[in-house]
């Protein structure tokens, strides 16, 4: 193979570059013999390799190895591994310990969604679903919100940041986890600093709420599109919640609600097998997960459909309600406007990731004020052979599971990963063939056809990081056209 | 790099995952450009880009991006130059793939120094979507003239 030869490339590139934040998403539509759509699926990257490459390591490499899977949420992949950790060392982290984390965690979850809600996920809604292509971008953002609110955005999201940097370490490979602990503590003289912060990130959450009821919930049209039956599946709903049955994204009980909102499950993170399952379609290597007791029906919702959904509007049914005042209080109106609990309609994930910010930033202040952040006890040695061990969180877009396997001396003998979008695969394959039936007919396909099925899919914040992410190479978005014998027909590629 | 140190004038950064074999070439490169130049640039590897860029890039007068790339149009090995510019700011589907393009235009909206000159290197990959590490033999054999067209561009902009 040539190697090293110089050769100019054409000057126009019709994909984004430098588009390390995700793998591409691919799209299947199959077609019937007339034309109409049969089914359709949303494929997220597989990431190959990864069992194979852990098997040997120490379990003490997984917060690091895994954080560097992923560019985009790696705080959330380093705290579900430290997690696993802590169950594989069958450790208790010191109340301390566990103050450090949550506040690292909950100002990671503020930062990264503030991210989708005003930049990724902005251009749907503060720009306009129906406003011109050119115009549907982060300048067009800007140019709604205002370029005062578009610095202080950026100014939030920089000081989030540097606090994560602090105190974890490295923003994009945290180091902080250990198992039983963390490697560094609070000292009181950094308290002053943390709770500006804290103070200003809750002001800044607030009046995000604020941004998005001026812009979004004042439009009927919008609401009108939030709750049309096209952007609506009712399946159950997957995510943790504390001791009193409220949001926690660091930890807890998961809690899975059937599709009229009543509790179907709940199970400590280590019995994680025990209700989820994952089903593989034959023409394809993607697992979709599902709940193994309701069964797999296919892509089709319902309580005899074991599909279910994580992420911000998950997490929000499968609670009683916020952990802190000003959150609870954006809930009330969510649930009351929405009609009620569950709220099943997917573009409300945009309003849900507003209220989860309000509850990290009142998280955030809650623990600078807690006297256990200070304490000097950082770390419970671990002193027992290690076995297995599993870790959740729920990350930005939605509960994310490890699992680890040892030998006796810690070094992997199994690995298995569930990430948030995966979990969500086989409702955004729903979200998905909903688009493509309303706009593919006689084997026609509409010119809108990709900017509806984008916003299906953006609403869950759907993240291919764990997969490839290089300079030009993959098209972010690539559909296939399936005809009735399987065979792809067409391929549309943006 | 520590955010409270004074910044160089000039920014070397390396895109890329460690974990993902060829995929991480550019930081390999960096790495071995770190004793001749960290006295002039600051070098900078990072796995992650988008929006992450804004951070990355502020304040610094010139830019030189390094990273692999998998255009397809030409063979394994291929080292390329890219400017911003050769990328259209509105091809991509996602707002998640907000890029190098998107971060200019919001850096001049909001009044955000970026860099007057960014100039970017991409060394085209065969494989990108498996865990392993280490480089194979295509990119290792390539590594020489990306550290080669990676020298040229820094001594230029570094002359004194």
């Amino acid at each position: 193979m040539p190697t090293g030869a110089q050769q100019t490339l054409p000057r126009r590139i019709t994909v984004d570059p430098i588009t390390r934040l995700e793998g591409h998403g691919k799209i299947d539509i199959f077609l019937d013999a007339k034309g109409e759509v049969e089914k359709a699926f949303y494929q997220i990257p597989e990431l190959r390799g990864f069992e194979v490459f852990s098997l040997g390591r120490p379990a003490e490499d997984m917060p690091q190895i895994t954080s560097r899977i992923c560019g985009v949420c790696p705080t959330a992949h380093h705290m579900a591994a430290t997690k696993a950790l802590d169950d594989l060392y069958h450790v208790e982290p010191p109340p301390t310990a566990k103050k450090v984390r949550e506040l690292i965690y909950n100002t990671f979850m503020l930062e990264d969604h503030a991210l989708h809600v005003y930049i990724l996920g902005g251009p749907d809604f503060i720009v306009g679903p129906d406003a011109p292509k050119a115009k549907r971008n982060v300048v067009g953002v800007i140019e709604t919100v205002g370029v005062e609110t578009g610095k202080r955005v950026i100014a939030m999201r920089k000081r989030l940041r540097e606090l994560i940097a602090h105190l974890g370490g490295k923003v994009i490979h945290p180091v902080f986890g250990l198992p039983g602990g963390v490697a560094r503590g609070v000292s009181p003289d950094e308290l002053p600093g943390l709770k500006t912060l804290a103070d200003d990130a809750v002001e800044f959450a607030l009046f995000t709420l604020d941004v998005f009821k001026k812009i979004v919930l004042a439009n009927e049209k919008y609401v009108a599109l939030i709750t049309s039956d096209a952007f609506t599946h009712r399946t159950y709903s997957m995510g943790l919640v504390d001791a009193a049955g409220k949001v926690n994204f660091y930890d807890g009980i998961v809690r899975v609600t059937d599709p009229s909102g009543k509790e179907y499950t709940r199970f400590a993170p280590a019995d994680y097998l025990d209700t989820v399952a994952e089903h593989v379609e034959p023409w394809s290597y993607v697992k979709f997960p599902f709940l193994k007791n309701v069964g797999w029906k296919g892509f089709t919702d319902g309580p005899e459909s074991g599909i279910y959904t994580v992420a911000p509007l998950a997490r929000l049914n499968v609670s009683d309600g916020m952990a802190t005042p000003e959150a609870q209080k954006a809930y009330g109106e969510y649930v009351a406007t929405l009609g009620g609990k569950p709220v099943h309609h997917t573009l409300a994930n945009h309003w849900a990731r507003v209220i989860e910010m309000i509850q990290a930033a009142e998280k955030m202040r809650e623990l600078v004020a807690d006297p256990l952040l200070t304490g000097k006890e950082l770390r419970t040695l671990p002193t027992e052979k290690p076995t297995r061990g599993v870790g959740i969180v729920e990350a930005p877009r939605g509960t994310l599971m490890h699992h680890y396997e040892t030998d006796e001396r810690g070094l992997i003998t199994k690995a298995n990963l569930i990430v948030a979008t995966q979990n969500n695969a086989g409702r955004i394959s729903m979200s998905v063939e909903k688009a493509a039936r309303a706009l593919i007919h006689g084997g026609n396909v509409d010119d809108g056809l990709l900017n509806k099925i984008e916003m299906a899919f953006r609403a869950y914040d759907p993240c291919n990081a764990c997969s490839t992410h290089a300079l030009p190479g993959q098209m972010p978005l690539t559909i296939r056209l399936r005809n009735a014998a399987g065979e792809v027909e067409r391929v549309i590629e943006r | 790099m520590d955010s409270a140190a004074p910044k160089a004038e000039t920014l070397l950064l390396a895109l890329g995952n460690p974990l993902m074999g060829d995929d991480g070439v550019a930081l390999v490169a960096a790495r071995a450009l770190q004793p001749r130049y960290r006295e002039k640039v600051d070098i900078c590897e990072s796995p992650v880009a988008g929006f992450a860029l804004l951070d990355l890039l502020s304040s610094y007068r010139r830019a030189l991006i390094i990273d692999a790339a998998r255009t397809g149009s030409v063979p394994p090995g291929t080292i390329s130059e890219f400017t911003p510019s050769d990328f259209s700011p509105d091809a991509s589907t996602s707002p998640h793939y907000a890029g190098l393009p998107e971060v200019l235009a919001l850096g001049r909206t909001l009044d955000i120094a970026l860099p007057g000159e960014i100039r970017i290197l991409g060394m085209e990959i065969d494989e990108m979507d498996r865990l392993h590490e280490g480089l194979g033999p295509v990119a290792a054999g390539a590594l020489p003239e990306f550290l080669l067209r990676t020298s040229l561009i820094l001594d230029s902009w570094t002359a004194p």
